[in-house]
């Protein structure tokens, strides 16, 4: 029933790959960034696509920032680097901020927000990825350890709350094992095979029925434990397995049987173990507790999917951190990695995949080498000649969305109350409500996150953001005038051309143009009366813009 | 009233079950002591005789000798001793069972709408007041084979006629309902004597013992003792605890009012009310002073699946008789001497009860309940593919001394 | 992608209809998901606009539309004439009685779920064959294909007890921009109102510097995400100007009255507010019918507080010529069973129920099917939701059988592939 001849050119591929690129890397001349750069450039010119030009120092600190430090550097920062002379800046900028205890925080947000999908947050979840980028662990480590958890260790077991958070039960409904099957394979692996859990795909025809099968056969297997014990968090306890899990397509009768395997991998065998052999810790039935079996499907999962062995985990991530980076995936999806759905640069997916696998999934190599390249480096100005570029040829900057936890910081920075909110400094004879970094994490995620299960991929304004911007306590009272901040600082001063270069640099990153001067200029004429509402309206609308609201 | 031997009763137990094909409402004993009557869900008074029974003192007898008739009628030896000639017929069936006794279905009294919940005897004559839900209200010698009423009035009030009250010398009726009037008849030709108009919907109305006031309460908490010669209010109880807004739903928690203690007492029954929809709660007694209308004792029993208290019946020993419905679960059958912190007897092995009739010799009552099984969504059919109601037992207890 | 995983055991998969056999099937592709431009076009044009009151937990069709008075099961209430012959509701219902001649009554719905948590999204989602998807609730279909009217408030506008904002559950597949945005206990989602510090000139001014940023700022870049941004603030700002429409308190007592002063009253008019302002569909949500227990009285004291409502908005939908491209729609999952049981309640019975509808393409004055003397069953064809959706989708102007949605390249019919609109309750 299950023809592998489908499978055997994706395979054949990446050997092929291997084959090639090896003998290139082991010349080791030329570094990624640069092939990057090569194959974006190649494409761009077959496709007639002119390049944009790089992006100015101002677009390419507030990016860099974002990207690396999940926020934006104050003006007094911005304004230290466009005085900078030297000409390797950017690259000295970008090990800065990598160099920086922000960085491990930033990944670790991004992973949580990418993974856990808005569905739920932990402590210790968020405390186990930030240490895991600080030690800048290897990536398939990680996933061995989130997808094998040890509930056990103290540092591991947040870890183990992408799969115990799935397994709650929600009101009535059944414990949804099917949902944590797919999204491992997603997040994971980049396959969806949701639509195989009943059938085989009927769009992808690498994805089988078995596939789906034989990671939830896995998952099926393990019980949700509630903390107790040697156990500090929820876990999960795993059943013995002893043979394998028999399925039936809906659509052709046909029937099929798996054991544990990694989709689109081989099958792990099924020991046959002798009764005394079968658990490490037989289960206590009149204690009501859970035994540890010696085979854990998990753990066999685990290994195999998160290993150099297995092609889709090198390019799933190395698709993603493209992703992250450049706002549209080399295959896109980020989910629906298949043979008919070739990457837009393949060869060079083929050679970041293959780099990374040789690196040992070091997702900080990974970034660092993306962030040197030229593509990265772009403006996202349209060149003039270009009339909607395909973002798939990379030609042009793609504009990406700022998760809820970036733009409150950003906005806490532009607005000067970072220090206040964040630190708790600079309170003293302040009047009013004291708001804390908290209150302001939780009210823009609740306006600009989406929801539970709800990729964030792209730039997406909503009614529930607009409301919020224009009417919401918090967004009005960073721009009243406070000791210290952005609003303090420009009411203080008189010169309208000095006042502009200030709120431009403070919010947008960037200095004014003469036309921007300007306006400000007759802007706080007209106002002149009440120039202080006038000056906290003007940066409201600074920091409602999609300038503000985008990364780009 | 003679002091009953029944004031501390024992346990109660089930001494008979009476099948019956409908779901009943309103069960009553008459007051000699020989039918039970009950109301049904589709436009009929049933009827039983309750035979092996000595009959009760004559109509118009003086109401001296009805005690020494009951004496008789508890007295196993005097059972033997001159007796009408109908119960003479069941005394093979009767002997060696001291308690046993034979209800004969006699035929129903038709000619009503809808539901028959209201139901009422005259304290002497032979006569059955009864009401039904679509507003008619008639008079009926209720013990022939198959009487017509005497009087009748098809539109006494517009629509659900919930109680009947009858005055203590029997010479008027009061009715209330869901059109939010309070109506007094006279009873021996069914014409209008006064009303009053409360403006929303009235689920019982009771005599005062006088006989000048009647005391009706709504569904919205509110009860109140009215001086209808006068048309005016003499008292207000509040009752407020006998009423929710839950959402859209005034939950109304009023089922039945009664005098205790010899008059001085008014007792309102129904429900503490929880949550409407499937309405939930637990059952209530209120025990107001009549004359100062003070609240005396809130008295709750069970948790809030126990539901309403739907009837009462005030056992002459000086005791409340109430019937549950139960939301879910069973319905209960409670004791509950004013005063006391609980109830000194109940028992929850009926499904769901509708209504209690306390029979006269205060020994025997009666409670309509529900059969077994009577809920649940969709489908259920009979062998025949048959779409099945559900039916109405009456369960007979006797009292023991 | 928000689709939980459909159970094998609910998969029926009609694999003729997948590879787009029908005749009318048409291209995939990006006409904002529709499978066809020139039908989204046409649908926009018309400001057709809905009106659903869902009664959850399920109203007595015995308690409302369809009186058995004088049965074995008909309970204690009569029977009144309505504004056309021969037809009767029960004694609860006066008002709506008198409206009887705007409404279709169809009191032959048969439906397979008898429980509320899967039988309310059920209903609402017109119950379609199973592809592995969550459908989209009627509002959030509407939503997607007729999009927002001219007015630019939104398009699906939820008026409902309990909590508000934004609530996306509704939308299925089709993703969160078309869930509805609910007004919980009548009141506007979070930050609705304009700031106390703002006066309307400051307000404006704000908001047009920040339209001539975005506009400096997209001259040169791609424009999608400005059009989207000046969208969302326009909606926003239409949503503000008319906090008139939703301030219960600055209403005129008259009308509190005339549609009652109970929550499904006030409800009900800022319902039609919503209408009148140009809202493309409104649902109205009442809680509390589940009647297990005490039905009768339980009905006798919800029913009326419908009855005032529904009966003064479907008066005054029609009084302003709204009726005639609104299409009004008052159900719940289920009915309740003939049967009454030990706790003087009626169970959920999806047997033989009723609904009424009024408005855009429906027929005035009728009444659809029929159930039998005891109100047991239907008595000729009975009609399942899918059925009941076409006929929506086709009273609206949608061809339910042609039209489809484009899920990633999945085509996915609008209705139940089996079913067809009601002839009879069609103009």
């Amino acid at each position: 029933m299950r023809a592998h001849h489908s499978r055997s050119p994706l395979i054949a591929s990446f050997l092929v790959t291997i084959a090639f690129t090896g003998a290139s890397f082991a010349a080791a001349a030329a570094p990624v960034s640069e092939a990057v750069d090569r194959a974006i450039t190649a494409k761009a010119a077959t496709a007639k696509q002119p390049l944009a030009g790089p992006a100015s120092d101002a677009e390419f600190l507030r990016r860099a920032w974002l990207d690396f430090g999940g926020t934006i550097p104050t003006a007094e920062e911005a304004r230290k680097y466009f005085a900078d002379k030297d000409a390797g800046k950017r690259a000295k900028l970008i090990d800065q901020l990598i160099a920086s205890p922000r960085f491990a925080e930033r990944m670790g947000e991004a992973f949580h927000i990418q993974l856990m999908e808005r569905n739920g947050n932990s402590l210790e979840w968020r405390s186990y990825l930030t240490e895991s980028f600080r030690a800048n662990k290897p990536w398939d480590q990680m996933a061995r350890e989130i997808i094998s958890p040890d509930f056990k260790d103290e540092k591991l077991r947040g870890a183990g709350y992408f799969i115990t958070r799935r397994l709650e039960k929600v009101g009535q409904q059944d414990t949804d094992y099917p949902g944590l099957t797919r999204d491992t394979g997603r997040l994971f692996m980049g396959v969806d095979l949701q639509c195989c859990q009943c059938h085989k795909h009927l769009t992808v025809s690498d994805y089988k029925q078995a596939d789906f099968s034989g990671l939830f056969m896995a998952f099926q297997n393990a019980k949700l434990q509630k903390p107790g014990g040697d156990y500090r968090t929820d876990w999960v306890a795993e059943g013995m397995v002893a043979k394998k899990y028999e399925f039936v397509s809906v659509l052709s009768s046909a029937k099929g049987a798996t054991g544990p395997r990694v989709p689109l991998g081989k099958e792990v065998e099924i020991p046959t173990l002798a009764k005394e052999e079968q658990w490490i810790v037989p289960p206590d039935t009149k204690g009501k507790k859970a035994g540890i079996p010696r085979f854990s499907p998990l753990k066999e999962i685990a290994e195999r999917l998160a290993s150099p062995e297995n092609p889709f985990f090198a390019r799933n991530i190395a698709n993603r951190i493209w992703f992250h980076l450049m706002g549209r995936g080399l295959v896109e999806p980020l989910d629906l990695m298949h043979s008919e759905n070739p990457a837009s640069h393949p060869e060079l997916f083929d050679l970041l995949a293959q780099e990374m696998t040789a690196h040992k999934f070091d997702v900080k190599w990974l970034l660092r080498e993306l962030a040197l390249t030229q593509a990265y480096q772009r403006g996202s100005v349209i060149p003039p000649g270009a009339k909607d570029p395909p973002e798939d040829v990379f030609s042009v900057a793609k504009e990406r969305p700022l998760s809820a936890e970036q733009l409150a910081r950003a906005f806490l920075v532009a607005t000067g109350e970072h220090e206040r909110v964040a630190e708790g400094k600079g309170w003293e004879g302040i009047e009013g409500t004291k708001y804390s970094q908290k209150e302001f994490e939780k009210a823009f995620t609740a306006a600009f996150a989406n929801e539970a299960r709800e990729p964030e991929l792209a730039v997406n304004p909503t009614l529930r953001s607009a409301l919020f911007l224009r009417n919401n306590e918090l967004v009005l009272w960073s721009l009243q005038r406070r000791t210290g901040n952005l609003i303090d600082r420009v009411a203080a001063m008189s010169d309208p051309a000095q006042i502009a270069d200030e709120i431009y640099t403070a919010i947008l990153t960037r200095p004014p143009t003469e036309d921007e001067k300007s306006d400000v200029a007759k802007y706080l004429t007209k106002h002149a009366a009440d120039c202080e509402k006038a000056l906290g309206h003007y940066a409201w609308a600074m920091l409602s813009s999609i300038e503000f609201f985008a990364n780009h | 009233m003679n002091a009953v031997p029944n004031a501390n009763p024992g346990e109660p137990k089930e001494i008979k079950n009476i099948v019956s094909d409908q779901q009943l409402l309103c069960a009553r004993f008459s007051p000699c002591g020989q039918f039970l009557v009950a109301g049904s869900h589709e436009g009929s008074v049933r009827r039983w005789r309750v035979a092996g029974e000595k009959p009760a003192a004559a109509p118009n007898a003086a109401p001296a000798e009805a005690p020494d008739a009951l004496a008789d009628l508890l007295s196993d030896d005097k059972k033997k001793a001159a007796k009408p000639a109908k119960a003479k017929q069941q005394d093979a069936k009767a002997a060696g069972e001291a308690s046993a006794v034979e209800f004969a279905p006699l035929a129903p009294l038709t000619g009503f709408n809808g539901w028959v919940q209201a139901l009422a005897f005259h304290p002497s004559d032979k006569l059955l007041f009864a009401a039904d839900s679509w507003g008619k209200l008639n008079c009926t010698a209720y013990d022939g084979e198959s009487p017509k009423p005497r009087w009748e009035n098809p539109a006494a009030h517009d629509g659900w006629i919930r109680r009947i009250a009858v005055s203590p010398d029997g010479k008027l009726l009061a009715t209330c309902g869901r059109d939010g009037f309070v109506r007094v008849w006279n009873s021996a030709d069914g014409k209008p004597v006064a009303k009053h108009e409360h403006g929303s919907d009235i689920f019982a109305v009771v005599f005062a013992p006088d006989g000048t006031q009647i005391v009706f309460g709504d569904g919205l908490g509110k009860i109140a003792a009215l001086d209808f010669s006068a048309g005016k209010i003499a008292r207000e109880f509040d009752a407020a605890a006998l009423h929710k807004l839950d959402r859209l739903q005034d939950i109304d928690g009023l089922r039945a009012l009664a005098f205790v203690k010899d008059g001085k007492t008014l007792v309102a029954a129904g429900l503490l009310p929880k949550n409407g929809g499937t309405v939930q709660g637990t059952p209530m007694l209120l025990y107001f002073n009549f004359a100062s209308g003070k609240l005396e004792q809130q008295f709750t029993h069970g948790d809030v699946k126990d539901g309403y208290i739907e009837d009462i019946a005030v056992h002459p020993g000086g005791y409340v008789i109430g019937v549950s419905s139960g939301v879910p679960g069973n319905g209960m059958v409670m004791f509950h001497r004013p005063d006391e912190k609980t109830a000194f007897y109940f028992s929850t092995k009926i499904a769901n009860c509708a209504s209690v009739a306390l029979h006269p010799d205060g020994r025997r009552f009666a409670v309509a309940a529900t059969n077994k099984g009577s809920n649940g969504n969709g489908r259920r059919l009979s062998a025949d593919g048959e779409y099945l109601g559900n039916n109405s037992p009456l369960h007979l207890f006797e009292i023991p001394a | 992608m928000n689709s939980p995983l459909c159970k094998p055991w609910e998969h029926a998969f009609s694999r003729r209809q997948f590879l787009g056999a029908s005749a009318g099937a048409l291209a995939l592709g990006a006409f904002g998901g529709l499978a066809s431009s020139r039908a989204a076009e046409a649908m926009r044009k018309k400001e057709k606009q809905v009106l659903f009151v869902w009664l959850d937990g399920g109203i007595s069709q015995l308690e409302s539309w369809d009186p058995k008075p004088n049965t074995q099961f008909g309970g204690p209430f009569r029977a009144i004439p309505t504004s056309v012959p021969g037809v009767h509701f029960s004694e609860l219902m006066p008002k709506s009685a008198k409206q009887m001649h705007r409404l279709c009554v169809v009191r032959s719905l048969c439906t397979k779920d008898n429980a509320h948590s899967s039988g309310v999204a059920r209903i609402q989602r017109g119950d379609p064959k199973t592809r592995g998807v969550p459908y989209p609730f009627f509002g959030s279909a509407i939503s997607k294909l007729m999009g927002p009217t001219a007015s630019k408030l939104p398009a699906y506008v939820w008026i409902k007890p309990g909590s508000g904002g934004f609530k996306a559950e509704d939308a299925g597949f089709l993703g969160p921009k078309y869930g509805s945005v609910a007004f919980g206990d009548g009141k506007p989602p979070d930050d609705l109102l304009r700031h106390a510090s703002l006066t309307t000139e400051a307000d404006e001014e704000r908001n047009e510097l920040r339209e001539m940023l975005n506009k400096r700022y997209a001259e040169q870049r791609r424009r999608n995400y400005t059009e989207a941004s000046s969208y969302v603030f326009d909606t926003a700002q239409e949503l503000m100007k008319r906090a008139d429409i939703f301030d219960t308190t600055k209403m005129p007592a008259k009308e509190l009255d005339r549609y009652g002063r109970t929550e499904i009253g006030q409800h009900m008019l800022v319902a039609r507010n919503m209408l009148e302002a140009g809202v493309r569909f409104v649902k109205v949500n009442s809680y509390g019918w589940d009647t297990h227990g005490d039905n009768f009285n339980g009905h006798a004291s919800l029913v009326p507080k419908f009855d005032r409502a529904f009966a003064a908005i479907v008066e005054d939908l029609a009084a302003s010529g709204l009726l005639e491209n609104t299409l009004v729609v008052a159900m719940s999952e289920f009915g309740r069973t003939p049967r009454i049981n030990g706790h003087v309640g009626r169970d959920h019975w999806p047997e033989a129920w009723s609904l009424a509808m009024a408005g855009c393409g429906v027929k005035a004055g009728a009444v659809v099917g029929a159930t039998n003397e005891k109100g047991t069953f239907v008595k000729d064809e009975g009609y399942d939701i899918g059925s009941v959706f076409h006929t929506w989708f086709n009273a609206l102007g949608i061809d339910s059988q042609r039209v489809e949605y484009d899920n990633h390249g999945q085509p996915l019919p609008i209705a139940h592939d089996d079913m067809k609109p009601i002839k009879e309750a069609l103009v």
